[in-house]
Protein backbone atom coordinates (compact mmCIF):
# COMPACT_ATOMS: atom_id res chain seq x y z
CA UNK A 1 0.00 0.00 0.00
CA UNK A 2 2.64 2.84 0.40
CA UNK A 3 4.13 4.10 -2.45
CA UNK A 4 7.55 2.69 -3.15
CA UNK A 5 10.43 4.25 -5.51
CA UNK A 6 9.71 1.35 -7.68
CA UNK A 7 6.24 2.27 -8.23
CA UNK A 8 7.45 6.01 -8.65
CA UNK A 9 10.09 5.03 -11.43
CA UNK A 10 7.72 2.94 -13.40
CA UNK A 11 5.16 5.84 -13.56
CA UNK A 12 8.20 8.05 -14.61
CA UNK A 13 9.84 6.09 -17.09
CA UNK A 14 5.78 5.05 -18.55
CA UNK A 15 5.26 8.90 -19.39
CA UNK A 16 8.79 8.79 -20.66
CA UNK A 17 8.38 6.42 -23.10
CA UNK A 18 5.10 8.00 -24.59
CA UNK A 19 6.86 11.13 -24.61
CA UNK A 20 4.40 12.64 -22.50
CA UNK A 21 8.07 13.44 -20.18
CA UNK A 22 11.15 14.45 -21.78
CA UNK A 23 14.39 13.81 -20.64
CA UNK A 24 17.23 16.88 -20.42
CA UNK A 25 20.46 16.00 -20.58
CA UNK A 26 21.11 13.65 -17.89
CA UNK A 27 24.59 14.30 -17.35
CA UNK A 28 24.10 18.36 -16.95
CA UNK A 29 20.29 18.32 -15.94
CA UNK A 30 20.08 14.53 -13.73
CA UNK A 31 16.79 13.41 -13.10
CA UNK A 32 15.40 16.38 -14.83
CA UNK A 33 12.23 16.42 -17.44
CA UNK A 34 10.29 18.65 -19.23
CA UNK A 35 6.13 17.43 -19.17
CA UNK A 36 5.12 17.65 -22.84
CA UNK A 37 1.31 16.87 -22.29
CA UNK A 38 0.94 16.72 -26.32
CA UNK A 39 -2.42 15.04 -26.87
CA UNK A 40 -4.28 16.98 -24.04
CA UNK A 41 -2.54 20.16 -25.76
CA UNK A 42 -3.81 19.38 -29.26
CA UNK A 43 -7.04 18.68 -27.54
CA UNK A 44 -7.44 21.83 -25.52
CA UNK A 45 -6.16 23.75 -28.82
CA UNK A 46 -9.13 22.46 -31.04
CA UNK A 47 -12.02 23.32 -29.06
CA UNK B 1 -21.95 36.27 -8.20
CA UNK B 2 -18.66 36.94 -10.72
CA UNK B 3 -15.30 37.99 -9.86
CA UNK B 4 -11.94 39.18 -11.33
CA UNK B 5 -10.46 35.64 -10.54
CA UNK B 6 -13.79 33.38 -10.91
CA UNK B 7 -17.02 32.98 -9.75
CA UNK B 8 -19.38 32.08 -6.86
CA UNK B 9 -22.82 29.97 -7.11
CA UNK B 10 -25.31 28.95 -4.82
CA UNK B 11 -24.97 25.59 -3.37
CA UNK B 12 -28.13 24.55 -6.01
CA UNK B 13 -25.47 25.81 -8.56
CA UNK B 14 -22.96 24.00 -7.40
CA UNK B 15 -23.99 20.44 -6.96
CA UNK B 16 -25.91 20.71 -10.42
CA UNK B 17 -23.03 21.45 -12.23
CA UNK B 18 -20.97 18.53 -10.08
CA UNK B 19 -23.89 16.11 -10.24
CA UNK B 20 -23.83 15.69 -14.28
CA UNK B 21 -26.29 18.71 -14.70
CA UNK B 22 -23.68 21.32 -16.99
CA UNK B 23 -21.37 20.67 -19.59
CA UNK B 24 -18.13 19.51 -17.87
CA UNK B 25 -19.48 16.87 -16.37
CA UNK B 26 -18.57 14.38 -19.09
CA UNK B 27 -15.41 14.74 -17.67
CA UNK B 28 -16.41 12.61 -14.53
CA UNK B 29 -17.20 9.85 -17.08
CA UNK B 30 -14.10 10.28 -18.83
CA UNK B 31 -12.22 9.91 -15.13
CA UNK B 32 -13.59 6.40 -14.82
CA UNK B 33 -12.95 5.10 -18.20
CA UNK B 34 -9.37 6.79 -18.63
CA UNK B 35 -6.72 4.02 -17.23
CA UNK B 36 -4.74 6.54 -15.34
CA UNK B 37 -7.74 7.52 -12.93
CA UNK B 38 -5.24 7.54 -9.63
CA UNK B 39 -6.32 7.15 -6.21
CA UNK B 40 -4.04 8.23 -3.61
CA UNK B 41 -4.05 9.22 0.05
CA UNK B 42 -1.41 12.00 0.95
CA UNK B 43 -0.02 13.52 4.06
CA UNK B 44 1.59 17.23 3.41
CA UNK B 45 3.95 16.75 6.09
CA UNK B 46 5.59 14.37 8.96
CA UNK B 47 2.68 12.08 9.49
CA UNK B 48 3.26 12.58 13.50
CA UNK B 49 2.54 16.28 13.49
CA UNK B 50 -0.99 17.35 14.05
CA UNK B 51 -1.23 20.09 11.99
CA UNK B 52 -0.46 18.16 8.75
CA UNK B 53 -3.68 17.63 7.07
CA UNK B 54 -4.22 14.36 4.98
CA UNK B 55 -6.10 14.35 1.64
CA UNK B 56 -7.10 11.79 -0.79
CA UNK B 57 -6.84 12.60 -4.47
CA UNK B 58 -8.62 10.90 -7.47
CA UNK B 59 -7.14 12.58 -10.86
CA UNK B 60 -6.62 11.29 -14.63
CA UNK B 61 -2.99 12.71 -14.99
CA UNK B 62 -0.35 10.32 -14.24
CA UNK B 63 2.12 13.85 -14.08
CA UNK B 64 -0.42 14.80 -11.01
CA UNK B 65 0.68 11.95 -9.17
CA UNK B 66 3.87 12.24 -10.19
CA UNK B 67 4.17 15.98 -8.84
CA UNK B 68 1.90 14.78 -5.54
CA UNK B 69 4.88 11.99 -5.17
CA UNK B 70 7.43 14.85 -4.89
CA UNK B 71 5.82 17.11 -2.63
CA UNK B 72 4.03 14.76 0.18
CA UNK B 73 4.00 11.48 2.14
CA UNK B 74 1.89 9.17 0.25
CA UNK B 75 0.66 5.87 1.16
CA UNK B 76 -0.02 4.24 4.62
CA UNK B 77 0.86 6.54 6.97
CA UNK B 78 -1.69 8.94 5.50
CA UNK B 79 -4.06 5.62 5.38
CA UNK B 80 -3.38 5.79 9.24
CA UNK B 81 -4.25 9.16 9.83
CA UNK B 82 -7.21 8.85 7.78
CA UNK B 83 -8.41 5.65 9.78
CA UNK B 84 -7.63 7.20 13.13
CA UNK B 85 -9.29 10.62 12.72
CA UNK B 86 -11.75 10.05 10.21
CA UNK B 87 -11.13 13.87 8.62
CA UNK B 88 -9.22 14.14 5.44
CA UNK B 89 -9.54 16.41 2.56
CA UNK B 90 -11.16 14.72 -0.90
CA UNK B 91 -10.33 16.18 -4.10
CA UNK B 92 -11.38 14.56 -7.38
CA UNK B 93 -9.64 16.14 -10.85
CA UNK B 94 -9.99 15.76 -14.39
CA UNK B 95 -7.83 17.55 -16.83
CA UNK B 96 -10.88 16.81 -19.47
CA UNK B 97 -10.38 18.75 -22.71
CA UNK B 98 -9.23 21.84 -21.48
CA UNK B 99 -11.75 24.26 -22.61
CA UNK B 100 -11.61 27.17 -20.47
CA UNK B 101 -15.85 27.17 -21.02
CA UNK B 102 -16.09 23.80 -19.55
CA UNK B 103 -13.11 24.43 -16.51
CA UNK B 104 -15.00 24.70 -13.06
CA UNK B 105 -12.67 24.58 -9.66
CA UNK B 106 -15.50 24.16 -7.01
CA UNK B 107 -14.49 24.21 -3.43
CA UNK B 108 -16.65 22.95 -0.81
CA UNK B 109 -15.04 24.10 2.61
CA UNK B 110 -18.27 22.69 4.76
CA UNK B 111 -17.84 19.32 3.38
CA UNK B 112 -13.88 19.52 2.87
CA UNK B 113 -13.71 18.77 -0.69
CA UNK B 114 -12.75 19.96 -4.41
CA UNK B 115 -13.56 19.28 -7.42
CA UNK B 116 -11.41 20.56 -10.72
CA UNK B 117 -12.25 20.27 -14.16
CA UNK B 118 -10.98 21.29 -17.05
CA UNK B 119 -7.60 22.18 -16.25
CA UNK B 120 -3.85 21.01 -15.68
CA UNK B 121 -2.47 23.89 -14.69
CA UNK B 122 -0.49 23.18 -11.44
CA UNK B 123 -2.79 25.50 -8.86
CA UNK B 124 -6.08 23.79 -10.29
CA UNK B 125 -4.37 19.80 -10.46
CA UNK B 126 -2.06 19.36 -7.38
CA UNK B 127 -5.42 20.21 -5.31
CA UNK B 128 -2.26 20.31 -2.31
CA UNK B 129 -1.88 23.94 -3.45
CA UNK B 130 -3.95 26.62 -3.47
CA UNK B 131 -7.02 24.64 -3.22
CA UNK B 132 -6.33 22.53 -0.10
CA UNK B 133 -3.56 24.34 1.51
CA UNK B 134 -4.83 27.95 1.24
CA UNK B 135 -8.73 27.85 0.35
CA UNK B 136 -10.07 24.99 2.54
CA UNK B 137 -7.19 25.43 5.04
CA UNK B 138 -8.00 28.73 5.41
CA UNK B 139 -11.68 27.69 6.49
CA UNK B 140 -10.17 25.48 8.69
CA UNK B 141 -8.23 27.64 10.07
CA UNK B 142 -10.85 30.26 11.34
CA UNK B 143 -12.93 27.18 13.20
CA UNK B 144 -9.68 25.51 15.07
CA UNK B 145 -8.01 28.75 15.60
CA UNK B 146 -4.59 29.00 13.56
CA UNK B 147 -3.80 30.84 10.26
CA UNK B 148 -2.89 29.33 6.86
CA UNK B 149 -0.53 30.51 4.71
CA UNK B 150 0.61 30.22 1.81
CA UNK B 151 3.75 30.54 0.59
CA UNK B 152 6.52 30.03 -2.62
CA UNK B 153 9.81 29.14 -1.59
CA UNK B 154 12.14 31.20 -3.86
CA UNK B 155 15.93 29.78 -2.57
CA UNK B 156 17.70 28.63 0.13
CA UNK B 157 20.33 30.70 2.12
CA UNK B 158 23.24 28.86 4.11
CA UNK B 159 24.93 30.36 6.77
CA UNK B 160 27.46 31.11 4.55
CA UNK B 161 24.85 33.40 2.58
CA UNK B 162 25.49 31.52 -0.40
CA UNK B 163 22.02 31.58 -1.94
CA UNK B 164 20.75 28.59 -3.92
CA UNK B 165 17.69 29.18 -6.02
CA UNK B 166 15.27 26.43 -6.36
CA UNK B 167 15.05 25.07 -9.77
CA UNK B 168 11.83 25.90 -11.92
CA UNK B 169 12.07 25.58 -15.34
CA UNK B 170 11.90 22.23 -15.48
CA UNK B 171 10.66 19.19 -13.19
CA UNK B 172 13.18 17.51 -11.66
CA UNK B 173 12.20 13.55 -10.47
CA UNK B 174 14.63 11.70 -7.99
Amino acid sequence: MRWSDAEYVRLRDELAARGELKALNQTTFPGCYLYAPIQTMSRGLNT
Amino acid sequence: MHGYRGAGGSEQQLDAASRGQEPHAGAVSRLHARPYAVRRALLHGPDRLALCPVRVEITDSAYVVLNMALMTRMGRPALERIASEEVFVRGLHSTGDLNPARRFIMHFPEELSIQSFGSGYGGNALLGKKCHALRIASWQARDEGWLAEHMLLMGLQSRLAKCTMSPQPSLRLR
